[in-house]
């Protein structure tokens, strides 16, 4: 039984492996693994219909996988659920708020359901964060998107859980508010040892508090690291150089020469696509050719290049 | 202990939405008041002397129309949520399936019952307005009970056919009117065929019918809570 107790603690906070769904003839997923540690913020990345919403309905044990394992916590989220459900929090493709109920009634029902001792303070203490004290008392239904959606980050963080699944966190929020739930995620994994796994199409954000991602598409991994790592792996060897005396005739000889490989010019600047190896040779070749060089740097891809690169749209 | 706890969780928010928000107090009240007045004061104004007999013919209404409350916010139980979309998070919490369902359900019944209350209470000042009887009309104990019970065991038979049908079908109009119609037709059906065959209720076929409502009833209700799977809301269909 101790060594049970110890498993469930030291398991990583969800472990898929192998896990399919099918829904008649319908595959939403298919041999789907993952492995997210405790404490870390994960982003998990797909188009609209790639299987993502299918799998937090699998690790709440909403959905029973066709086939494969899971793991939530340690627990198995079928036989398990109300343990599972228990320590998770979440926020799902929509905000679940009880319109007819104020903000302080919604958050209160869900302390009772999480039978928390005294919930008062924690539930001031959050709406105070999400700067909708002021409004606790109005019903819900008169917010805008962004304070329903901050009311929803803050139900799910309301019990503390280990593990909270947060489904478009960043939706309808303005940039302020949206920084601010990166902060909050960030610290809630950093100082809480909180497990964050998220869903977003908001890339930019992604790239500032996951330390993994993973992108799924048509019900399957099909890339996984950091995001730092899936870009780099989607740059394309491309150079951007701004300067005097840039043509096409000037890209034509580099290419003849071997230099590039290709290039064009769009508002007077040049995109060449120049290989590691030749990139010594570039700013030399361009001078030969009477370029005055007032710029020469390696584009970076973002995580958004690799994402598409992988949907194949780029 | 835990799945009461959490079912009275579940009952407390259920009556909060209906109760706390201007425009669906405003519908429950006027349906709930319709009733009142109408079992409390339109009804016993002509079937006063059968109140005064404690003849079973008196209480026969009561037994049908509170449970139309209960249909009614039944019904919202989950095609409401999933119009609302609300059902998802409700489902991805660690309350017990037993609890929501059981918690929905305690809602509607005591709303319905309140109503009966409420109406019988009405008809008996009626029933004393109208008559003007020697002393305080004060029903027996066979009307009390009749009315209690009925509308117990019709509000638990009405909600559970209200909460089964709307973990199928997802619009909550729907599920009102079917859910009303399927309560109604039966009883019209044997109400029109006693009257065409002569039939005279006492009070044992009363409470018969009572028992046999509250036996259906329970049981519908603890089928429904058995019969429901979180998954089986989200298979595509």
């Amino acid at each position: 039984m101790v060594a049970a107790m110890a498993d469930i603690v030291a398991a990583p906070a969800i472990e898929l492996h192998e896990v399919a769904l099918r829904f008649g003839e319908v595959r939403a997923l298919e041999r789907l693994s993952l492995h997210v540690p405790r404490g870390t913020v994960f982003g998990f990345l797909g188009p609209n219909g790639a299987g993502k919403t299918s799998t937090l309905r699998i690790l709440l044990g909403l959905l029973r996988a066709s086939a494969g394992t899971a793991r939530v916590l340690g627990l198995d989220p079928t036989g398990d659920a109300m343990r599972v459900r228990a320590q998770v929090g979440v926020l799902l493709e929509h905000d679940g708020l009880y319109d007819r109920l104020s903000a302080l009634a919604n958050l209160e029902y869900h302390a009772r359901i999480h039978h928390l001792a005294a919930p008062a303070g924690r539930i001031e203490e959050l709406l105070r964060r999400a700067g909708l004290w002021d409004r606790r008392r109005d019903r819900v239904t008169t917010w805008s998107k962004g304070m329903r959606q901050k009311l929803a980050v803050a139900r799910a963080l309301l019990h503390r859980p280990p593990l909270v699944l947060l489904d478009e966190p960043f939706s309808g929020l303005d940039p302020v508010a949206a920084a601010e739930l990166r902060d909050h995620i960030t610290g809630l994994a950093r100082d809480q040892g909180t497990t964050v796994f998220l869903t977003t199409h908001d890339l930019g954000h992604v790239e500032k508090i996951c330390q993994t991602v993973a992108v799924i598409t048509a019900g399957e991994v099909v890339a996984r690291g950091a995001p730092g790592e899936l870009a780099a792996a989607a740059a394309r060897d491309e150079v951007e150089i701004r300067g005097a005396g840039l043509s096409d005739a000037v890209l034509a000889a580099l290419t003849a020469s071997g230099v590039i490989t290709s290039g064009a010019i769009a508002d007077g600047v040049a995109r060449v696509t120049c290989g590691k190896g030749a990139r010594g040779q570039l700013a030399g070749e361009l001078a030969r050719h009477g370029v005055q060089i007032e710029e020469l740097r390696t584009v970076r891809a973002s995580l958004e290049d690799a994402f598409l690169a992988l949907m194949g749209a780029k | 202990m835990t799945t009461i706890r959490d079912a009275w969780t579940v009952t407390r928010k259920e009556l909060a939405e209906v109760f706390g928000d201007p425009l669906a107090r405003r519908g429950a009240v006027i349906q709930s008041l319709l009733l009142v007045i109408g079992l409390g004061i339109l009804v016993p104004r002509t079937t006063a002397p059968l109140w005064l007999a404690g003849r079973p013919e008196a209480i026969l209404l009561f037994l049908m129309l509170p449970s139309i409350v209960a249909g009614s916010i039944s019904a919202d139980a989950f095609a409401g949520e999933r119009e609302r979309r609300t059902l998802e998070t409700l489902l991805a919490t660690p309350l017990s399936d037993a609890s929501i369902v059981f918690g929905k359900a305690a809602a509607a019944i005591l709303s319905a019952f309140t109503t009966g209350l409420c109406a019988l209470l009405l008809a008996i000042v009626t029933v004393n307005v109208k008559v003007h009887p020697p002393g305080v009309f004060v029903p027996s104990a066979a009307i009390w009970a009749g009315v209690l019970i009925g509308s117990f065991a019709s509000s638990c038979f009405t909600t559970a056919i209200a909460i089964a049908m709307s973990l199928r079908i997802p619009v909550a109009r729907s599920v009102q009117q079917m859910a009303s119609l399927m309560f109604v037709l039966p009883v019209l059906v044997v109400g029109t065929l006693s009257e065409q065959f002569g039939f005279s209720f006492t009070w044992p076929h009363v409470f018969e019918l009572i028992g046999g409502g509250l036996a259906v009833g329970l049981g519908a209700l603890a089928l429904a809570a058995r019969r429901f799977h979180r998954d089986r809301l989200f298979v595509k269909r």
